[in-house]
């Protein structure tokens, strides 16, 4: 299904590309991580226009939203006196460009050349829909028929969180609640908006099923409310806070592990039964939005570490 | 001409422009937005192909592989500039260049 493109196609790609020139190239990096966020965001609506509204959603939360506020707190964290260097030596930057714009003709023109109708796998996935446990066919492919790649990316995310764990600095105390760093109008704003937050995470998990939405999205929605929270002065959740974090973060893992397992019974690994599958499906969703909400809202934590640096540097927060 | 072939255009040349910035750019923070934006062309490139299906419904199978890319993207993000700010703190550098990097005093 392909159609010309229109005028806002053309502006659409021509800003997209600006903007990541602009976020690579410009000399203040503060302000090319600002515009790394807009970039994501108009990513969303690129992905709006190509009819991938469960992408758009995840896009804006995770790829923009999440991501940029990593940066920028990895950005707060190390500007303390940013020394100037050279960004690269001039012969070297002269065969880059050669090879990368060697390497930008050769994919343009192969994407030219590609056919312009391939059957793909719509035909595959709509003719199982039914038995799949989900309406939405994205939903269907991403923990039905691709449940192994799904179960594996919350390993991914898990491990992800250890590894930032390990590596992060090793003394636990993270200071007190309402410390000095904290921010009072994000904190009112969390307390009247939270309420709002576990709502709508629970309508995008519900929706998911027949409508875009879905497990990931409903999480990076939590891990905003979580990301909020901390630049508030909340106290983030560590692993040495007791046995409960430790169980919501491997619920995700754990959570498709046993839908698996027990699928074993009527079927290989991660076979659901179809009578039971809309009702496994929304199980491990739960289990999975918790899981993605914390382990985001703790990644964040390791990056936006406040307590080191001079007096006086902590009230300029993220 | 059709827009599959417009953001397959797009996709590619952000992911060349993401892998120069990888390549060209001394500080690791740099590093890190041009790892996401050559990720970012992969994914536009990709779901733009899906387009190409010849039902009414794009392919999700592309779909739902970006999703999952994102996501894991995000967690690469993390893990990186966890890396990058306790490089800053034991030396003080917020690059890897041999030799003739300024160190901070």
């Amino acid at each position: 299904m392909t159609w010309q493109i229109s005028a806002l196609d053309v502006l659409l790609a021509a800003s997209l590309l600006l903007l990541a020139w602009g976020a690579l190239g410009s000399a203040d990096l503060f302000k090319g991580i600002v515009l790394f966020v807009v970039f994501g965001l108009l990513m969303a609506v690129a992905w709006i226009r190509l009819a991938a509204p469960d992408i758009a959603l995840a896009e804006a939360a995770i790829g923009s939203g999440v991501t940029g506020a990593l940066l920028l707190a990895g950005l707060a964290r190390i500007e303390r006196n940013l020394p100037v260097v050279a960004e690269v030596r001039p012969t070297r930057g002269a065969w880059l460009l050669l090879g990368t714009g060697a390497l930008a003709a050769v994919l343009c023109w192969s994407v030219l050349e590609l056919p312009d109708k391939a059957a793909g796998l719509t035909p595959a996935v709509e003719h199982h829909l039914p038995q799949t446990g989900a309406a939405n066919p994205v939903t269907a492919v991403v923990l039905n028929y691709r449940g192994y790649d799904t179960l594996l990316e919350m390993g991914v995310l898990l491990i992800a969180l250890i590894g930032a764990a390990v590596l992060a600095r090793p003394n636990g105390a993270r200071g007190p609640d309402r410390g000095p760093g904290g921010n009072q109008v994000l904190r009112v704003f969390l307390r009247s908006m939270a309420p709002i937050f576990v709502l709508v995470t629970g309508y995008l998990v519900w929706v998911g099923g027949h409508a875009p939405g879905g497990a990931f999205q409903a999480g990076a929605l939590l891990a905003g409310a979580g990301v909020v929270a901390v630049l508030a002065g909340h106290r983030p959740p560590s692993l040495t806070d007791g046995r409960s974090v430790r169980i919501i973060l491997a619920a995700g893992v754990l959570g498709f592990l046993a839908v698996g397992l027990g699928a074993l019974g009527s079927g290989a690994f991660l076979q659901y039964p179809p009578r039971w599958a809309k009702h496994l499906l929304l199980l491990i969703e739960v289990a999975s939005t918790a899981a993605i909400g914390l382990t985001l809202t703790m990644l964040f934590a390791y990056c936006a570490d406040r307590r080191a640096g001079p007096p006086g540097c902590q009230e300029n927060g993220s | 001409m059709t827009h599959v072939e417009l953001y397959g255009l797009t996709g590619v040349l952000l992911f060349c422009m993401g892998t120069h910035g990888l390549m060209a750019r001394r500080h690791l923070l740099r590093k890190a937005m041009a790892l996401n934006l050559a990720g970012g062309g992969v994914f536009l490139f990709v779901v733009a192909m899906a387009q190409r299906a010849t039902e009414g419904q794009p392919d999700p199978v592309p779909h739902a592989m970006v999703l999952t890319g994102i996501v894991v993207a995000v967690s690469a993000t993390a893990v990186l500039l966890v890396l990058v700010t306790r490089l800053h703190e034991a030396t003080g550098r917020t690059d890897l260049e041999p030799g003739d990097g300024v160190e901070a005093p």
